[in-house]
């Protein structure tokens, strides 16, 4: 420091003396930032590429981030389907999307916006400048691309779905740059780029399953059934062509599980799927990484509200409870009904590991973490370390049951694959043969609703399908007038959409038209 | 905690239980002396203030020392020298404390008589799992130690007659420690957790000055300067915590002993400036006086291509008391009109605000290891230049009757342009901001001061004086489209505060609240999509203004529900003198301010969770259907909060600031003891707050707990504040 402040000082006399000749100092005035690099001194060896990528997966905890007091971003994939309510309305904008009048402010809405577009804006940078990185082993370059590019595909899916016609960014921006005021790409050209991206992520060396919870081949695979599964449905509406290849690709995780049980397969009880040390194994194709290291798991809103369910007493919100109307709509004997045995709880050990108590209400259990919170005479660890699930093999299985049964009809092949989810359930399933094509549709898609339900997945069936679950009759209702059990509120039309974020629309001029029924600018 | 009859056993005062009354000191030594040659001070002060929390403290030593030497005749330097260290324990560095007093129930105890143990309101059922204000003091050490050493070597030279360079060298090294802790009970989630932090700023600065004074004649006076300066500020911080203690003996002071979740940070940063500026004064027989200057200022700051930027001056004045026709004026002995405008600028950002950064704190996690990431962090703004600020000002100064009036009247308008704020860009392109010069404001304003001597008759004296600011603030332009929202704190509700085109800056913003539906209005009520967890909304639940009339509650329904900016304010001092005896009241006041009282979101509006304010026995009820306050339910049954007009309330006030009686003790007397000087004083400050609405908390301060928000556009924000304590003071005064 001594030696520094010298040398400055005698600096700056020379720079006196010289007194109308300050051009000689503009090194005085010059920045350069000790504790961050420049994208100038950035991307040159293969650590830097790693370190980018690492970026992106880290990006995609958005969703997990606070949405306001009690409240966090996920909510919006939830509180939109019906299936659940609160217990508490302390947040305006979560009672908002209860009762589907929420708008372009509405907080979720616009972290999902902002989230989606960090992802996005970390993996195009990984993607423009990695290529260029010289000396760099091949086949780890490709490795990372590849992973890169399903991340970016993964957030595009999400946005194309949740608000249709949306800005392309492709590559890493700067104010100046061309597409910095972006006008609205079709949502055709947004599915291309993730159909792309999610090729290249397919043929760029990924190891079937990977337990370090990076992106494997088997997410790659069941990501890419998912979206022609979701092409083949609404709105594009592609039909038998997408609907052959959604079930074609979730067929090939299939048949590698088959051959590979030990690798992927259902886990043989439900507490598997929220076991910490399950993570990233068998039937957890991928997951959002979580660990107090770095952060802990976001889905604390499920506890009830004040209700002593873990070590730390009464400290939950119960921003996002079952309604009742759903919990009752599980068959009689649904293993995944049953109280801490399935995905759901209706009593537990005060303090985590004291006297059972009764909650007097059903809560989600599925992302209850035993180790962390406490169980029956074993005290919690403290440290939530369960991670969020995103692509379940249950859900592979769906796929293909669905979109198999599209292409033809239910096949034994459909109806195995269909039948195993119901197994776990110790459910018994009638005969394929008492099936018609339009009976087994429906009774795949009721178990998307009661196997993935508070996974963020129900509300994209809603979408695509244009159909949503009726407790009450059993059946499907048509999303246009179906009335949320949640809320006595109707889906209109408007709601296959959410509203672009206001702000965007008004700072950027291009995107010119909110989505329709909701307030412009 | 209820006897046989649901009486409560306990009736806990938790303000009483986590104040304290106690004695704060503060002593002061100092001397000077020297010769024609040299002179020299030195002084010692010690300050120990006890806060108005348990627990909390600040004390403060420092010593300062300067010399001054006449080397040659054309010669002489000096220094200053000073040390100051200070430890303070802000205990409730987020005012969660503050909160918790108000949310404590008093049906509690301090602590279960049989265990000991705190009794906190997570042990009731269903109420909020809080920790209790008293366990929150005594378990949690926020302690601030900082250590200031501030220097200066001046030359000056004098040259030849009226010539002369003046050498400032100086250098401000300050270093803070932040250190924390929270013990097992307190922090249960990760059994206790600690924390220390180092901050190093090394500040130093060069000056030169040439001056020259010259006079010609009889009538023109003149002085010029040129100086040049160059300042640079280099930060260092470093930082450790762990959680995960099998004790709470260590607190901070052993962190290896911790064992889960050790995090590190560090972080360096500097900032720059240089200027080069002249001055010239000229005044012709002493009645009319001009100035003017300029000065190029530099700053790190800016982008490439902007980093100085020129800032003029100039100032006219005319004394008119100087002119033949006012001369001996037995009425007006003293009147001066004067003008002015000139340009400032402002660089108040952190530095490297226009470069193109990535942040290298993304974490992922594979394997359950922490990964660390490299990602985007900030755009670039090679455009990024000085705010600046052109004033224009007009005054008058008038003194009557020999002084025992003086008047001081000016008015201003300030037009500040290229303002620096994060300002939002698309968010498709991955960042939410972009550092930038986004608009314009206007502040006009008018300030009025009088100073009257009322009494002045040899042992007897009474002077007044009275001042009042009139200030209008309006946002004139934004270079974005949008409103800029996200400034002002704390920052956990809904937007509170938005900068908008015409409008004060950071005005509230907010739905209106008309009151709360009456029984006669079940219908229209019901027919309102729920804003209460899906539940029909009813009967003595909160109504709002439904602005664009669709049934709903929602954003569209909110609008500009007042500002934090007053329209005036000022103060009120009166002097007295009898004999040895003195006296000063000093009042301050202010006026058409509004507060937004955050702080009924958690004890109004949320009523079944915590203990509230006692407003909420006037909530609404069949029979007291015109209450603005909801109907009490059980939490489950839902409540309504949203940043609301109710929350707004009239912020003025009339402050009782500081009485102060004081005696000198006879010359005789102390000349007997050996001293110079001798004065007892007793004082009290902050006697009384008179208040237009009732407000719970200060309406002067801005909350601690800003989030992320801009505190400049906190004013007015109360988010459970401490009061300005009552002090009294006994002063003794000694001179040697």
């Amino acid at each position: 420091m001594r030696h520094t402040l010298v040398k400055n000082i005698s600096r700056v006399l020379l720079c006196g003396a010289a007194l109308m000749g300050p051009a000689g100092c503009t090194e005085f005035l010059k920045e350069q930032a000790p504790s961050n690099l420049t994208t100038s001194n950035f991307y040159t060896i293969p650590d830097h590429a790693e370190a980018g990528l690492a970026s992106v997966y880290a990006s995609l905890r958005f969703m997990g981030d606070g949405a306001g007091i009690f409240s966090s971003n996920w909510q919006l994939l939830e509180a939109l389907t019906g299936t659940s309510t609160t217990e508490t309305a302390q947040n305006s904008d979560l009672n908002n999307l209860y009762s589907l009048v929420h708008d372009g402010n509405t907080a979720h809405v616009v972290n999902y916006w902002n989230g989606l577009y960090r992802v996005i804006a970390n993996a195009n940078q990984v993607l423009d400048r990695v290529p260029a990185i010289t000396p760099m082993d091949a086949a780890q370059k490709t490795k990372i691309l590849g992973e890169t590019r399903f991340l970016r595909a993964s957030a595009y899916f999400t946005a194309v779905q949740l608000w249709g016609d949306i800005p392309l960014i492709t590559t890493p921006q700067t104010a100046a740059s061309t597409d910095f005021l972006p006008a609205r790409a079709s949502k055709e050209d947004v599915y291309k780029l993730i159909v792309d991206d999610l090729l290249a992520a397919e043929a760029s060396g990924l190891a079937w399953m990977d337990a370090s919870g990076r992106v494997n081949l088997a997410a790659v695979k069941t990501q890419l059934a998912k979206v022609y599964l979701t092409m083949a449905g609404f709105p594009l509406s592609k039909g038998a062509s997408h609907y052959k290849l959604a079930a074609d690709k979730a067929l090939e995780v299939i048949t590698y599980a088959n051959a590979n049980p030990s690798v992927i397969n259902l886990f043989t009880t439900y507490e598997d799927v929220h076991r910490e040390s399950t993570k990233n194994r068998v039937e957890h194709l991928f997951m959002l990484q979580y660990n107090t290291l770095v952060a802990g798991n976001p889905m604390d809103n499920f506890y009830p509200n004040f209700k002593p369910v873990t070590y730390n007493g009464p400290g939950g919100t119960g921003s996002s409870v079952p309604t009742t109307a759903f919990y009752n709509s599980y068959e009689p004997g649904d293993l995944r009904a049953k109280d801490q045995a399935g995905y759901f709880y209706t009593t537990y050990y005060t303090n985590g590991n004291g006297a059972p108590f009764s909650l007097g209400a059903p809560y989600v259990f599925k992302h209850f973490n035993r180790t962390a919170n406490g169980t029956a005479g074993v005290a919690g660890s403290r440290q939530n370390n369960l991670n969020v699930p995103q692509i379940r093999f249950a859900e592979t299985l769906l796929i293909y049951a669905e979109a198999q049964n599209e292409v033809g009809g239910p096949t034994q092949a459909a109806y195995d694959a269909f039948k195993r989810i119901r197994d776990r359930a110790t459910l018994t399933t009638p005969a394929l043969g008492t099936y018609t094509q339009a009976s087994f549709r429906e009774a795949v898609w009721r178990e998307r609703w009661h196997e993935l339900c508070y996974e963020q997945i129900t509300w994209f069936d809603m979408v695509r399908l244009r159909k949503v679950y009726n407790e009450t009759t059993n059946g499907f209702d048509n999303f246009v007038g179906h009335v949320n059990k949640s809320s006595n509120q109707a889906l209109q039309e408007k709601h296959l959409l959410l509203p672009i974020p206001k702000q965007e629309l008004l700072n950027n001029p291009n995107l010119k038209t909110q989505n329709p029924g909701y307030p412009g600018v | 905690m209820f006897d046989a009859n649901l009486n409560p056993l306990y009736d806990t005062d938790w303000f009483k239980e986590s104040a304290q009354n106690k004695l704060s000191q503060n002593h002061q030594l100092g001397f000077s002396g020297g010769n024609e040659r040299t002179q020299y001070s030195l002084s010692l002060n010690y300050r120990d203030d006890q806060g108005l929390i348990k627990t909390s403290y600040m004390k403060r030593y420092s010593g300062r020392f300067s010399i001054d030497d006449q080397v040659k005749s054309w010669l002489k330097i000096g220094g200053t020298m000073s040390y100051n260290y200070q430890t303070e324990n802000l205990v409730d560095i987020n005012d969660a404390v503050a909160r918790q007093i108000v949310e404590d129930f008093p049906f509690l105890p301090v602590r279960y008589p049989d265990t000991g143990v705190f009794a906190e309101n997570r042990d009731y059922p269903y109420a909020e799992g809080t920790m209790s204000s008293v366990h929150r003091l005594l378990d949690r050490k926020y302690i601030q130690n900082t250590q200031t050493i501030l220097g200066s070597l001046f030359t000056n030279i004098t040259f030849g007659k009226g010539l002369e360079m003046r050498t400032v060298l100086g250098t401000n090294i300050q270093t803070q420690e932040i250190n924390q802790s929270q013990t097992r009970t307190l922090n249960i989630g990760n059994n206790g957790n600690a924390s220390a932090n180092n901050n190093r700023q090394n500040f130093w600065s060069l000056e030169n000055y040439l001056t020259y004074n010259k006079q010609f004649g009889q009538d023109h006076s003149f002085t010029g300067l040129l100086g040049l300066s160059w300042q640079e500020t280099n930060t260092f911080g470093i930082g450790a915590s762990v959680s995960g203690f099998a004790t709470d003996y260590f607190g901070f002071n052993n962190l290896g002993a911790g064992a889960i979740n050790p995090g590190v940070s560090s972080g360096a940063s500097r900032f720059a400036f240089n200027s080069y500026f002249g001055r010239i004064n000229y005044g012709y027989k002493n009645k009319y006086l001009f100035t003017a200057t300029g000065r190029a200022d530099g700053s790190s700051k800016f982008g490439e291509n902007h980093k100085f930027a020129f800032f003029p001056s100039a100032a006219l004045a005319w004394r008119v008391s100087e002119e033949d026709f006012l001369k001996g004026n037995s009425v007006i002995s003293n009147m001066k009109i004067r003008t002015s405008y000139g340009l400032t600028g402002n660089s108040e950002i952190p530095p490297y605000s226009s470069l193109s950064l990535l942040s290298s704190n993304y974490s992922t996690i594979y394997n359950d290891t922490r990964v660390s990431g490299t990602g985007i962090n900030r755009l670039a703004n090679p455009d990024l230049r000085w705010e600046k600020t052109a004033q224009t000002d007009v005054g008058l100064e008038v003194g009557f009757l020999k002084g025992r009036i003086t008047l001081e009247a000016d008015y201003y308008y300030r037009l500040t342009t290229d303002m620096l704020l994060d300002a939002p860009v698309p968010q498709s392109s991955g960042y939410a901001t972009i550092r930038r010069n986004v608009g314009s404001m206007e502040n006009k304003g008018f300030e009025f001061g009088i100073n009257t001597v009322n009494i002045n008759r040899g042992t007897f004296s009474w002077n007044t004086s009275f001042n009042i600011s009139l200030n209008k603030n309006k946002v004139l332009s934004l270079a974005t489209p949008s409103d800029i929202f996200n400034v002002g704190g704390p920052n956990f509700t809904n937007p509170t505060n938005v900068i908008r085109v015409g409008e004060p800056v950071g005005s509230f913003w907010g739905l209106t609240r008309v009151g709360v539906w009456s029984e006669a209005e079940r219908e229209e009520a019901a027919k309102f999509t729920s804003y209460r967890n899906g539940l029909t909304i009813l009967p003595g639940d909160i109504k709002y203004l439904d602005v664009n009339g669709d049934k709903a509650i929602t954003d569209a329904d909110r609008s500009i529900i007042g500002n934090g900016s007053p329209k005036g304010w000022g103060a009120m001092t009166n002097n007295i003198r009898f004999g040895n005896f003195d006296a000063t009241l000093e009042l301050q006041y202010m006026f058409g301010n509004q507060v937004m009282m955050m702080n009924l979101h958690a004890s109004e509006d949320r009523q079944a969770l915590a203990n509230s304010y006692s407003s909420v026995l006037n909530a609404w009820t069949p029979t007291n259907q015109g209450s603005q306050i909801a109907e009490v339910r059980d939490t489950r049954a839902g409540y309504v909060t949203n940043v609301d007009s109710h929350w707004i309330k009239d912020g003025s006030f009339l402050r009782g600031r500081n009485l102060l009686f004081g005696y000198t003790l006879p010359a005789n007397v102390t000349s007997k003891l050996k001293m110079n000087r001798l004065r007892v004083y007793v004082s009290a400050q902050n006697f009384f707050l008179l208040l237009k609405d009732p407000i719970v908390g200060d309406p002067e301060v801005t909350p601690t707990n800003q989030g992320t928000g801009n505190s400049a556009f906190s004013q007015g924000m109360i988010w459970h504040n401490y009061p300005k304590p009552t002090t009294y003071l006994l002063g003794l005064q000694i001179g040697l």
